[in-house]
C-alpha cells in the first residue's frame, strides 16, 4: 500500500536520525568530559532509546508498510524515552520536587483522558496504556517543576487550561459525530497545539530575564516537548508532521538547556 | 518436532557437572552460559503461549513480541548479579556475554536439529548472524546498565532505557530478516557491523576514565 505524503514522511524520519544520532554522539562525549551527571546521562538514554526506535519505525516503513504494528518493542522504546526525560528534569530539579497531590491528581485526569482518546482512535490497548503510563510520570514530573518554579503567569494558566478543556471537547465530539464534520472538529484543535508549540517555541529561544540560569529553561523545552508530543498523538496526517518535526527541534533545545544548567553547576 | 527439553538436558548436565572444579571467571562463565540457555528455552514457551493468546502467526510474534520477552528474560538474571554481588565491570560484561552466547547456542541446536545442518550458508548465517545478535543485543544491555552504575543513574528509568536499546536492536535485526532481498542482507550483516563498531568503546570503557 502507498503511503500519503512520502517526501515528508521520510524526510522528517532522516531528519530525526541525524538530529539524534549527532546528539547521542554529543551527550556522550560530553559525559566523558563533565564526569557522573544524571541530567545528561538521563538525557543520552532518553535520545538513544528515542534514535533506535526510528531507526526500527522506519525499516517498518520501507519494509512493511500496510499497517502500524500492534505492539513492537519501538513501544517500549519510547516509553523508556519518556521515563528517561522525565528522570532528567527531575534530577536537574534537585530530585526535591516532592509529591504534590493536586499536580497529582490533574496529571493522572489530563492522561487519562489523553490515553481514553488515544484508544478510542487507534483501539490498542496496551500500547496505549503503555505510553500513558510513561508520558504519565513526565507531564507530573515538568507540572511540578513549572509549579515550583514559577514558570508561568495566571493568565498563561488559564489559557492552557482553557486550551487543553477545548482539545478534549472537540476530539470527543469529532469521535461521537464521525465523517466530515468529526474530521472538521478534528482539525479545529490544530490551532490550539500550534499555538502552544509556538508559545514553547518562542519562550525556549527568548527566555527572559528570570529564565536564564534557572532550571525554568530546563522545564520550558521539556514542556514543548511535551506538548509537541501530545499533539502529535492527537492529530492526523498533514497535520501531524508538523508537531512531529518540531518535537526533535524540542530535544534540540533540551540537551541546550541541560548542558547550560549543568554548565552552571 | 523436536524435543527441546532433552536436548537441554544434554547439553546441561556436562556443564554443571564442571561447575564443580572451575573457578573464578570461568565459573561464572560456564554458569551464566547455562542461565542463557535456561532463559532461552523459557523464551520459546512464553512466545509459544504468546502466539495462542493474542493470536499472531509464529512470524509476527517473532518479529514483534519475542525480542520484548528475551530481552526482559536476559535482563532479569544481569539485574540480579548486578545487584546482589554489586560486581566489577569486566564481570558483568562476563556474564551478561556467557548468557547471550548460552542462548545463541540452544537456539541454534534447536534450529539446525530442526532443519538439517547439510547447508553450509544457512548454518554460517545461523551462527554469524542470529548467534552473534544475542551476544550484541547482551553486550549493549551490558554496556547500558555499566553506563547507568558509572554515570551513578541506576533507577527504573536508567533500567528501562537501557533495555529499549538492547530490545530493539534485537527487534530491527528480527523485522531485517523476516523478508528476503536487501532488508535481509543487511540484517545479516548488522550483528558482526555492530559487534565491530561496539569493540573500540568497550575497550575504552573498560579503562576506568569515565
Amino acid at each position: 500500500m502507498n503511503q500519503p505524503y512520502p517526501v515528508i514522511r521520510y524526510g522528517i524520519l532522516l531528519g530525526a536520525f541525524i538530529v539524534l544520532a549527532l546528539l547521542s554522539v554529543r551527550l556522550f562525549r560530553r559525559l566523558r568530559w563533565t564526569g557522573p551527571s544524571p541530567v545528561l546521562a538521563f538525557l543520552l538514554f532518553g535520545v538513544a532509546t528515542f534514535l533506535v526506535s526510528e531507526v526500527y519505525w522506519g525499516a517498518y516503513n520501507l519494509m512493511i508498510r500496510d499497517s502500524a504494528p500492534a505492539f513492537a518493542a519501538m513501544e517500549i522504546a519510547e516509553a523508556g524515552g519518556f521515563l528517561c526525560y522525565a528522570s532528567s528534569l527531575r534530577a536537574a530539579l534537585g530530585y526535591e520536587i516532592g509529591r504534590d497531590l493536586r499536580a497529582l491528581a490533574v496529571t493522572v485526569g489530563f492522561m487519562a483522558c489523553n490515553t481514553a482518546l488515544w484508544i478510542a482512535w487507534t483501539g490498542s490497548w496496551v500500547k496505549d496504556v503503555l505510553t500513558g503510563a510513561a508520558m504519565c510520570y513526565l507531564v507530573y514530573t515538568c507540572l511540578r517543576g513549572a509549579i515550583r518554579h514559577r514558570v508561568f503567569s495566571r493568565p498563561v494558566w488559564l489559557a492552557f487550561l482553557a486550551g487543553i478543556l477545548m482539545i478534549f471537547v472537540l476530539q470527543t465530539a469529532a469521535l461521537v459525530i464521525g465523517g466530515g464534520t468529526g474530521s472538521l472538529l478534528d482539525n479545529l484543535c490544530a490551532p490550539v497545539w500550534l499555538a502552544g508549540i509556538l508559545y514553547f517555541l518562542v519562550r525556549s529561544l527568548r527566555p527572559r530575564e528570570e529564565d536564564t540560569g534557572r532550571d525554568s529553561a530546563m522545564v520550558l523545552s521539556w514542556m514543548g516537548f511535551t506538548w509537541c508530543t501530545l499533539a502529535m498523538y492527537l492529530s492526523y496526517e498533514p497535520i501531524y508532521f508538523l508537531p512531529c518535526a518540531l518535537s526533535y527541534g524540542m530535544i534540540v533545545l533540551m540537551v541546550r538547556s541541560a548542558e547550560q544548567e549543568v554548565a552552571v553547576e | 518436532m523436536i524435543y527441546a527439553e532433552n536436548i537441554f538436558l544434554c547439553i546441561v548436565v556436562p556443564l554443571a557437572v564442571s561447575l564443580l572444579f572451575v573457578r573464578g571467571g570461568a565459573k561464572r562463565f560456564v554458569l551464566s552460559f547455562l542461565i542463557g540457555m535456561g532463559i532461552c528455552l523459557v523464551g520459546a514457551y512464553i512466545s509459544g503461549f504468546l502466539s495462542l493468546a493474542v493470536d499472531m502467526t509464529t512470524e509476527e510474534v517473532s518479529v514483534f513480541l519475542s525480542p520484548i520477552v528475551e530481552e526482559i528474560a536476559k535482563l532479569l538474571p544481569l539485574l540480579f548479579y548486578l545487584h546482589v554481588f554489586r560486581p566489577e565491570d569486566d564481570a558483568v560484561f562476563l556474564c551478561a556475554i556467557a548468557i547471550g552466547v548460552g542462548f545463541a547456542t540452544f537456539e541454534n541446536c534447536c534450529y539446525i536439529l530442526t532443519a538439517g545442518a547439510e547447508s553450509l550458508p544457512y548454518t554460517l548465517v545461523r551462527g554469524l548472524a542470529a548467534g552473534v545478535m544475542h551476544v550484541v543485543s547482551m553486550l549493549v544491555l551490558a554496556f547500558g546498565l555499566v553506563l547507568i552504575r558509572r554515570f551513578r543513574v541506576v533507577s527504573l528509568a536508567g533500567i528501562v532505557g537501557a533495555l529499549s536499546l538492547s530490545m530493539t536492536f534485537h527487534a530491527l535485526y528480527n523485522l531485517l530478516v523476516s523478508q528476503p532481498g536487501l532488508s535481509s542482507v543487511i540484517g545479516y550483516v548488522l550483528p558482526l557491523a555492530t559487534a565491530g563498531v561496539l569493540y573500540l568503546p568497550f575497550r575504552r570503557l573498560m579503562i576506568p576514565s569515565v
